[in-house]
């Protein structure tokens, strides 16, 4: 009998990459962000999971991007792994469940990724433990 | 768990950091396609969240709307959501049964009138006086009625509740209705999908918990944000739509390459949900996904839509919104195809389908 990984399911989007352009689209929103935050300090994010990228357009953008200075993993109920692109104050940040499910994906404009700081909230639990 | 207790207070019980959280929220968000840098600002708020009061009744309906929400993964927002509320009455869940269950729902009606969060699952029989779905003795009007009146706001789960779902379908022997047809003094948030999908009720409990209000709504009472596209919109298959390769029957080499299902009866076209994107089991795949068409369970009235696996033609029901537009703007070959369809059947508002394999066959031969 034939295995479900054995029938061949073509879901290539074939032809419309170029139209599509998404890679563009996204470096322009990132222009506009870090434009934002060297006028005003405000930070911002864009939320990949949810734009529609294919695999291409996807590989394309983290070419585009490169590798930075800092890599982190949060371990916050699965897996958070946070690098600098080599842009300067441009962070990919892939947030996974513990089943390794992505949760959600961005790109985060700002000195450092909002997940990686302590809340105080927190803090005050810390300083009661002492 | 105290009554005026906050969210933030049962997440440093249960050693859930800030930072957990902040993830929560931000999957949560991206979920509900709202603006990620909302996102802080969104978990300080969830985080001093009171309790809120839910009842959760049961009526003309199979479970698996509360089999769907309770099967979300661990730890998740979803979890944490559903612990965090207060039950006070879901006959399924809860542990009281007899008289004592009934008490609780009639203590925690009074506790907290004009506060509590009703949700119903399952359509309400009205033929008959109500007499085909009783609880305790009493009918399922008579406690919806009953319940709604101290309610703020009510939460129709699954289709059945929303819209009439599976008793509602031709003939109706019970009568069955939906929430909406029988109250309209209270806002009432539409969760449709036979059942929804689990993150979606969740998603809109965080909503209201978050910033107190309902979402938006489309014309059908379904929060925007999970509801506001079609499956055919977001799915994964639509460049064939789009290029005219479509599967024809369920073993051609269409389907073993993955092209659209539309000539297989996929109701994709006009099915308002987000199976495609916030997808099922852990978000492992969508109908779709298995080689399916989608059947629009999300969509009114759905069971009379004509056969399941009839290529979509024309609006068989009320579909309102722009999914009529795109389907009739569609692709040529789609188009084609549908006037083809439109063409070899009667109007199949008027007709009855029975779907069984035989059925299947039929059509696959046609
Ligand atoms: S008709 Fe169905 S299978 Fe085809 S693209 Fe639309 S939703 Fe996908």
């Amino acid at each position: 009998m034939t295995r479900l990984q054995d029938i061949p399911v073509n879901t290539e989007i074939t032809g419309l990459d170029a139209e599509c352009n998404m890679v563009d689209a996204v470096l322009h929103e990132l222009k506009q962000l870090l434009d934002a935050y060297l006028s005003s300090g405000e930070t911002g994010v864009i939320d990949i999971k949810s734009m529609p990228l294919s695999a291409t357009d996807y590989d394309s953008l983290k070419q585009r991007l490169g590798n930075g200075e800092i890599s982190a993993t949060a371990s916050l109920a699965g897996d958070t792994e946070i690098y600098e692109t080599a842009l300067s104050g441009v962070w990919w940040v892939v947030h996974r469940n513990i089943d390794d499910r992505v949760l959600a994906e961005q790109l985060e404009v700002g000195r450092i990724p909002a997940i990686l700081c302590a809340h105080d909230d927190d803090i005050r639990v810390a300083r009661e433990r002492l | 768990m105290a009554e005026n207790d906050n969210l933030g207070n049962l997440l440093a019980r249960r050693g859930i950091s800030r930072r957990t959280f902040l993830k929560f929220c931000t999957a949560l968000a991206s979920s509900m396609a709202l603006s990620p840098s909302m996102v802080p600002a969104m978990a300080e708020s969830l985080a001093k969240a009171k309790r809120q009061s839910v009842i959760w009744l049961s009526f003309q309906e199979c479970t698996g709307c509360t089999e769907s929400l309770t099967r979300s993964s661990q730890p998740s927002i979803e979890s944490l959501i559903f612990d965090f509320i207060s039950l006070d009455y879901h006959h399924t869940l809860q542990a009281a049964s007899g008289f004592q269950a009934e008490e609780a729902r009639e203590q925690a009606m009074a506790e907290h009138k004009g506060k509590y969060l009703l949700i119903v699952d399952g359509s309400i029989p009205v033929a008959e006086n109500g007499v085909y779905s009783t609880i305790a003795g009493m009918t399922n009007l008579q406690m919806l009625e009953d319940a709604a009146k101290g309610a703020m706001a009510i939460v129709a789960v699954g289709t059945c509740a929303a819209y009439g779902g599976l008793p509602k379908a031709r003939p109706n022997p019970t009568g069955a209705v939906s929430v909406t047809d029988l109250i309209d003094d209270k806002p009432i948030i539409n969760i449709p999908g036979c059942p929804p999908i689990g993150e979606v009720i969740t998603g809109v409990l965080a909503h209201f918990l978050t910033f107190g209000a309902i979402p938006e709504l489309d014309t059908v009472g379904r929060p925007k944000a999970f509801y506001g596209e079609t499956i055919h919109d977001r799915c994964y298959r639509r460049t064939f739509y789009d290029q005219g390769l479509f599967a024809e029957t369920f073993d051609d080499e269409g389907a073993r390459k993955g092209w659209c299902l539309y000539k297989l009866g996929c109701k994709g076209p006009v099915t308002y949900n987000s199976c495609a994107t916030t997808k099922w089991n852990q978000e492992t795949s969508f109908p779709i996904e298995s080689g399916h068409g989608c059947i629009g369970c999300s969509q009114p009235d759905f069971w009379d839509m004509g056969g399941i696996y009839e290529a979509v033609s024309e609006p068989l029901t009320d579909l309102r919104g722009p999914a009529v537009t795109a389907v009739v703007a569609g692709a040529a070959a789609g188009v084609a195809v549908a006037a083809m369809n439109k063409q070899s059947k009667q109007s199949a508002k008027d007709r009855h389908f029975k779907v069984s394999s035989e059925t299947l066959d039929e059509e696959l031969k046609k």
